[in-house]
């Protein structure tokens, strides 16, 4: 009788630890990670080193890492992103080339819908900066033009996803466009000598809004999982117009787009030490 | 319906920028280009009284679209000199149209070959970062010809400069056949010589298409360098190719206590200049910024110096520098 009882109260204290541990299992947030380069053509006309269209070729690429803000609301996540490109390009005769970098620092948040077990939208707001650099060398003392900007972005992105040949792909696109901010144009007679030498930076820094500045990147890409990680293939776009004192600026890039994507755990720092499992060479 | 509402604002809103229309690529075209782009962004069409309206009336039934481009090129370079600025020009595949006569119809009062003589420079003489230098008169000034503002120096190299003339009662500062370079090397220059941060000049730029459109003078300042000072005595020799960064050397330096500009009139361009593109892919510069001196007068016909000397031809023939001359003497009087 007390052997029966002792296996009962054994039984019952297994399965109640079970339990507990079941109760207990902590969810891990995971990192999306999307690494992307890109080959395609650029032109733009900057009318402060030039009132010609200058167009050529462009390289680009762009980092996004995007993760639910907390384990307990898988709704909403954060992004950071880094975009940066760089360019060559002739005006239309010939005659001189120019230089293009540019790059973008942004982090935002955004909203899962989902619409059904294949398609989700992600709504939500990006906070940016961006800063480019135009370098026309045969100009004097107007052979570079900046492009410095703050930007408040809506974001959104549509997610279908698909089984083909006992494969799971996704349709994947992504959309940003600047709602507010500021930027930097110069006057077109105002020198950098004046603004950044004697410090004259008048009608330089203005407001912006869609009244004055309407861009759009675009970013359409086919998901393709190979092993442990996902393969990205897809177009992406990035157009700018904008016009501050009376000049009108017009940047467009197409890009032919290949990339990675992988979902990671990050340990790191003092407060998420990793478990004595996980074996790392930074240890 | 919202999105709607949406999309008709979003394009309603595109409406507001409109890209401006390029002149086409042909001779009419790249002269209408030229012309608008002297007509709205050149600095001086006002203070030199020039009709730049009827240029146009002469010079648009001349523009051919049959023209070959050597020929329409030298039309518009033609009718660029007529602004009678050497700091406008017009740049293609095949040459490049300038204005000299700013120090052509002038006596050049300099001759590199008198700068060899053993009296001056030498054959022997230092030279560090464009400053070639050494002491003359005895080892009693020191004398430096700097011949191109675009060449920069550093600190250090003006440091090692001075002290080599430690023992000197004072200074020679040769800008003669200097062209000009970068503005801030002129900054930099005349600071060794100033005691305290002083206005030397003012700049305005264009804010609008209208030939009066500008904005508020803005101070040109000429700092004192915290490290480095020469105090006595100093002589700037000058002449009608000391031009545009070397004119506005020149026009702060006469600010300077202990100094005076010595020689001819400076050359001119006062205008800052910057450059735009033709439909054809020619590039023109042009002046755009104008530069006053601490009176708020023009500097693009030059600074008038303090003593006026001329290379006399005897001197020359006698492998004498007559401004130099005169600046040993002008020093070693004080």
């Amino acid at each position: 009788m007390f052997r029966r009882i002792l296996i009962s109260l054994v039984l019952f204290l297994e399965v109640c630890t079970v339990a507990s541990q079941a109760g207990d299992a902590k969810n891990y947030r995971l990192v999306a990670r999307e690494t992307n380069i890109g080959f395609g053509a650029l032109s733009l006309t900057d009318p402060y080193l030039s009132p010609l269209s200058y167009s050529g070729f462009s390289l680009c690429s762009d980092y996004l890492a995007r993760s639910y803000v907390s384990v307990t609301n898988p709704n909403l996540s954060s992004q950071l992103q880094f975009d940066g490109s760089l360019g060559l390009l002739s005006n239309p005769t010939g005659t001189a080339s120019m230089l293009y970098a540019g790059m973008q620092l942004g982090w935002g948040l955004n909203y899962h819908f989902r619409f059904s077990n294949h398609f989700q939208l992600l709504a939500g707001g990006l906070v940016d900066g961006q800063f480019g650099l135009k370098w026309l060398s045969r100009n004097v003392n107007n052979p570079v033009n900046m492009d410095i900007a703050a930007n408040l972005n809506a974001i959104a992105e549509a997610r279908y996803d698909f089984s083909l040949l006992k494969q799971q792909f996704r349709l994947s696109l992504q959309l940003q466009s600047p709602v507010v901010g500021g930027m930097f144009v110069p006057l077109l007679g105002a020198s950098y000598y004046e603004m950044f030498g004697l410090g004259n930076m008048k009608h330089a820094v203005h407001f912006s809004s869609l009244h004055n500045k309407m861009a759009l990147n675009s970013n359409l890409n086919l998901q393709i999982p190979l092993r442990k990680l996902t393969v990205m293939v897809g177009v992406a776009t990035d157009s700018r117009l904008y016009k501050a004192n009376d000049l009108v600026y017009r940047h467009h890039a197409s890009y032919l787009s290949i990339g990675l994507k992988a979902n990671v755990y990050q340990f790191g720092g003092s407060r998420n030490e990793a478990p004595s499992q996980f074996l790392s060479t930074d240890k | 319906m919202k999105i709607s509402i949406f999309i008709v604002a979003v394009v309603g809103l595109s409406a507001c920028i409109n890209e401006p229309e390029i002149p086409s690529n042909t001779n009419k075209g790249n002269f209408e280009a030229l012309w608008t782009i002297i007509d709205t962004r050149y600095c001086y069409l006002e203070y030199k009284k020039i009709n730049w309206d009827s240029i146009h009336a002469v010079y648009e039934p001349r523009v051919l679209n049959s023209m070959d481009k050597v020929a329409f090129f030298d039309l518009m370079g033609e009718m660029l000199a007529e602004l009678k600025d050497g700091h406008v020009n017009l740049y293609s595949d095949f040459n490049t149209s300038r204005y000299w006569k700013w120090y052509t119809d002038y006596p050049d009062n300099f001759s590199a070959k008198l700068l060899t003589k053993s009296r001056y420079l030498g054959s022997n003489y230092m030279s560090v970062s464009g400053l070639r230098y050494n002491r003359i008169a005895n080892n009693k000034v020191g004398y430096i010809y700097y011949p191109d503002f675009s060449v920069s120096f550093s600190d250090v190299h003006m440091y090692n400069v001075l002290t080599t003339f430690s023992n000197c009662d004072a200074l020679i500062i040769d800008v003669r056949n200097n062209g000009g370079g970068l503005l801030s090397m002129a900054e930099q220059f005349a600071s060794y010589f100033f005691k305290a941060e002083t206005i030397t000049g003012y700049m305005q730029h264009k804010t609008g298409n209208g030939h009066a459109d500008f904005s508020k003078p803005e101070a040109l300042r000429t700092p004192s360098h915290s490290k480095i000072q020469w105090e006595r005595p100093v002589v700037v020799l000058a002449n009608r190719r000391s031009y545009s960064s070397t004119n506005s050397f020149i026009s702060r330096m006469k600010q300077a206590p202990n100094v005076q500009i010595l020689g001819d009139t400076s050359g001119g361009g006062g205008g800052l200049p910057l450059s735009s593109e033709l439909p054809n892919g020619w590039m023109v510069r042009f002046s755009s910024s104008p530069m006053f001196d601490a009176k708020m007068q023009h500097t693009e016909f030059g600074v008038v110096p303090d003593v006026a000397v001329a290379l006399l031809e005897s001197d020359e023939n006698a492998g004498i520098d007559t401004l130099i001359e005169a600046a040993i003497s002008l020093l070693i009087s004080k």
